[in-house]
């Protein structure tokens, strides 16, 4: 039997809150990447915009496969519980491919990969291991923690060449995502580690907009 | 190492340049600040002029660029990206 839930209870509701936000914010860097991309022309914005934009996209669906679930919106309507379950893992996949297709994206800011040829096999492993896995929930939040290990590696080492504070709230933002990422693979031990997963994640998201309204101030 | 700068760039400096004048320079003056061939300096302040970032001035004292909003604002925008571009380790 799969298990789409981790939640605690009492934290149905909040996490797709805590979500809803993070994914507005991932909207917003997308749409100033695309702005600069458009003006620049320089791959690395358009890059920048498509990582954020699937993030963007990956928390959307997870809000709404969640609260499908949370309101036992499709099971109410639909008698058949194979359908109920294809439109949950469908949801769940969907999230997840495009979560790690963002991560790869931002790892491609990272580290060059200058050969588009690589990316595709990559994507193409990414979904082989979402689909395809026993284990399709720690496979994912292993392979989110290795692609964050490296972001978060090029973005201190920035910080570290910079010594800005924007450098410095951005390397701490993935920091925090990194982090979440953690406490999600340790979910099976308790669900309570899911609300730490949750919390982590939306304050790394938030000084992503911290860094973003600093910036758009000067 | 000489590091051949973009369009972007050499807006951003010729714009540079006259703020930091008061707003106001003359084009010999231009030229030297902006480090740029003649010929390359009258293209891209034709392209400035166009794109009403700047304008030209004659006075009994001679003709002066001055910058204008759209350029003020440019260099506003430019300073943003330059930031929003060094804070994810872009460059």
């Amino acid at each position: 039997m799969a298990t789409f839930v981790f939640s605690p209870p009492w934290f149905q509701g909040f996490d797709a809150l805590f979500e809803f936000v993070s994914l507005i914010i991932a909207f917003v860097i997308s749409y100033y990447s695309y702005r600069l991309f458009r003006i620049t022309e320089q791959k690395k914005y358009h890059i920048m915009a498509y990582g954020f934009f699937f993030l963007f996209l990956a928390l959307f669906i997870k809000i709404t496969t969640n609260l499908q679930i949370y309101f036992e919106i499709v099971s109410s309507l639909t008698a058949s519980v194979p359908l109920t379950f294809f439109i949950y893992a469908a949801g769940y996949f969907l999230h997840r491919f495009l979560f790690l297709l963002g991560l790869l994206c931002l790892f491609n800011i990272a580290v060059d990969i200058p050969d588009r040829r690589a990316n595709i096999i990559i994507a193409v492993l990414l979904f082989v291991a979402t689909f395809f896995s026993h284990s399709v929930f720690l496979i994912f939040h292993f392979i989110a923690a290795l692609f964050l290990i490296i972001i978060f590696w090029h973005f201190m080492h920035n910080y570290q060449k910079k010594k800005t504070p924007a450098s410095e709230i951005v390397a701490l933002s993935f920091f925090l995502l990194l982090l979440s990422q953690f406490f999600f693979l340790f979910i099976p031990v308790t669900n309570e580690l899911y609300v730490l997963g949750e919390v982590s994640q939306f304050f790394g998201f938030l000084l992503l907009l911290l860094n973003h309204v600093v910036i758009l101030k000067k | 190492m000489n590091v051949r700068r973009s369009k972007l760039e050499i807006i951003h400096d010729m714009l540079q340049a006259i703020q930091d004048k008061n707003g106001k320079i003359k084009p010999t003056h231009l030229l030297y600040k902006s480090n740029l061939s003649h010929q390359k300096m009258r293209q891209s302040l034709e392209e400035l002029v166009e794109k009403q970032m700047v304008r030209e001035e004659k006075s009994k004292y001679g003709a002066y660029i001055l910058i204008t909003e759209q350029g003020l604002k440019f260099l506003q925008e430019y300073r943003r990206m330059k930031e929003f571009t060094e804070s994810f380790g872009l460059t």
